[in-house]
């Protein structure tokens, strides 16, 4: 088992490994997402308060969850690179950093989209969205200290550090901004309960999850083929798989 | 099918544009995430190519 | 514990051989406020309720500042790679220089927050939350601020940087000073809020050393 993972942190074994994960996964994902989709817009059920833009639900829900997986994934490679130097490690993380900030970009967009018909404005800051918010500007955080230091040619190992101390702050910043909200809730405003869904609504809910995750999974295996071939350029495997093709 | 016909479902009660203008959104960002990284992987093999064949002709250890 | 002390002595050695490094964000800091001051009008009313804010988010931008030449210079000098060689921990010198960075940086400020507080229509009793307010948040202000400085360390002109990478570490801390501003104002039970504030600060102490330590060895070791 730890051999299997040992072999893992080479490049080379994990391209070699890696060959069809983008395309299998993407094509998988793309079935599950278009399926979901159709489910969620021509045969789902309407709300029963909020009407026809519940169905928004079924792209913005599992990005949100998906953005935050993300992070933590970044986070646990980050920690891997850091305890066991293993530098495809980084690369992971490097490559998860803009597929997460773009998913969590998303959730706010659809999200206010979502909001202007049901609530009557494109923007409120209650916690969930500030949370989400927070989010974004970690990811934009790594990313810009990420570009500051390979323009000058340093290591990645500050990025790292800073998705873990992203990851302990995380809660904290959570709790903080729930309590916030609580403190300065508007009287006139209140967010609609969720009632229990049914299976018609929280099926294709599942499937969209599981279609995202398996789209990020298939970009990200993509994104970080491409870091390897990028990064490994002079040795030979590399040379023959760009020549043979 | 919940929609009668092609103008309802354009339409959803007057949540139309918002409701597909979310899953627009989605499909383009999610879009441009899938073909960010396969233009990269082409311009990569090609430049490592070119590199490649750049070494090979010249014969000499400059690069 | 020698080397905390001397290294201690040695930045306010620094400090007094080039003042601008720390007179230079107590001048910005004072200007922000006047801007704030500027942008809001002479409204004695509207200026009471938005003051204890400015300060405060004024001082969190000027702590970005000087954060900035607190850990360069030792980068750029060397002496930095010689404390990573040396057996000294880089965990005691990485307290020791914040320790004078909030000596440095934020005792003028809390001394002149009256007088600020005065040109504000602050009264007296909003002015002794103020301060107690900065006296509580500023330590995890300056701690996190030096984990920015250290991962940014090799940059050039990383004040900015510092900022984007920081300003979300910010957040709570912010938001239960504002909660204690609040409750001051509104005449409840402060003492919550001074609790969260020092268990943020327990946290922040036990925590950032380790982050910035971390970086400032990986700078070196480049």
């Amino acid at each position: 088992m730890l051999g299997w993972f040992h072999r893992l942190g080479s490049p080379k074994t994990f391209f070699g490994m890696s060959q069809s994960w983008p395309k299998t996964f993407g094509l998988l994902s793309l079935l599950l997402l278009a399926f979901g989709t159709v489910w969620g817009l021509l045969f789902a059920p309407p709300d029963y308060q909020q009407g026809h833009s519940v169905r928004i639900m079924y792209v913005h829900v599992p990005a949100a969850a998906v953005a935050q997986s993300c992070y933590l994934i970044m986070a646990i490679s980050s920690a891997v690179f850091l305890i066991w130097n293993i530098k495809l490690a980084d690369w992971a993380a490097k490559s998860m950093a803009p597929i997460g900030a773009s998913l969590a970009f998303l959730v706010l967009i659809t999200g206010a989209i979502w909001g202007k018909p049901t609530w009557g404005t494109w923007w409120v800051w209650d916690a969930r969205l500030t949370s989400t918010l927070v989010l974004l500007m970690l990811y934009l955080g790594i990313i810009v200290l990420r570009n500051a230091l390979e323009e000058k040619g340093n290591d990645g190992r500050p990025c790292a550090v800073l998705a873990l101390v992203g990851l302990v702050n995380l809660p904290i910043i959570k709790y903080s901004v729930d309590w916030w909200f609580t403190l300065h809730q508007p009287a006139s405003f209140t967010l609609t309960e969720k009632p229990k869904m049914p299976p018609e609504m929280w099926i294709p809910l599942l499937i969209m999850a599981a279609g995202y995750y398996f789209f990020v999974f298939s970009v990200w295996t993509s994104r970080i083929r491409n870091e390897i071939i990028s990064r490994e350029r002079k040795t030979a495997w590399a040379k023959a798989w760009a020549g043979s093709q | 099918m919940i929609f009668e016909n092609l103008e309802d479902f354009f339409w959803m009660e007057g949540l139309g544009p918002f409701v597909l203008g979310a899953y627009f959104v989605t499909f383009g960002v999610l879009g441009i995430n899938l073909l960010l990284p396969m233009i990269r992987e082409k311009n990569l093999r090609s430049d490592v190519r070119n590199e490649n064949n750049e070494l090979r002709s010249d014969g000499r250890f400059e690069e | 514990m020698t080397f905390f002390f001397k290294t201690i002595a040695r930045e306010f050695l620094n400090y007094r051989r080039k003042p601008g490094l720390f007179l230079n964000p107590l001048i910005f800091f004072g200007l922000v406020v006047f801007l704030f001051v500027l942008g809001l009008g002479p409204d004695e009313a509207k200026l009471n309720q938005a003051a204890s804010i400015f300060i405060l988010v004024a001082s969190l931008l000027s702590v970005l500042m000087s954060a900035e030449s607190a850990y360069d210079q030792d980068y750029d000098e060397g002496s930095l790679e010689l404390v990573v060689v040396s057996s000294n921990s880089l965990l005691i010198y990485s307290l020791a220089k914040s320790l004078a960075h909030w000596v440095v940086t934020f005792l003028p400020l809390i001394l002149l927050v009256p007088f600020i507080g005065i040109g504000l229509f602050l009264d007296v009793e909003q002015i002794w939350v103020l301060c107690l307010g900065i006296l509580l948040v500023s330590p995890t202000i300056i701690l996190l601020a030096s984990v920015g400085a250290a991962m940014t360390i090799s940059l050039p002109r990383n004040g900015v940087l510092i900022g984007i990478l920081v300003l979300p570490f910010y957040v709570p801390p912010l938001i239960f000073v504002t909660g204690l501003f609040e409750a001051a104002l509104l005449k409840q039970n402060v003492f919550p809020y001074v609790y969260w504030l020092i268990a943020l600060l327990f946290l922040a102490l036990g925590l950032a050393p380790f982050a910035t330590s971390a970086c400032l060895r990986i700078a070196a070791e480049d």
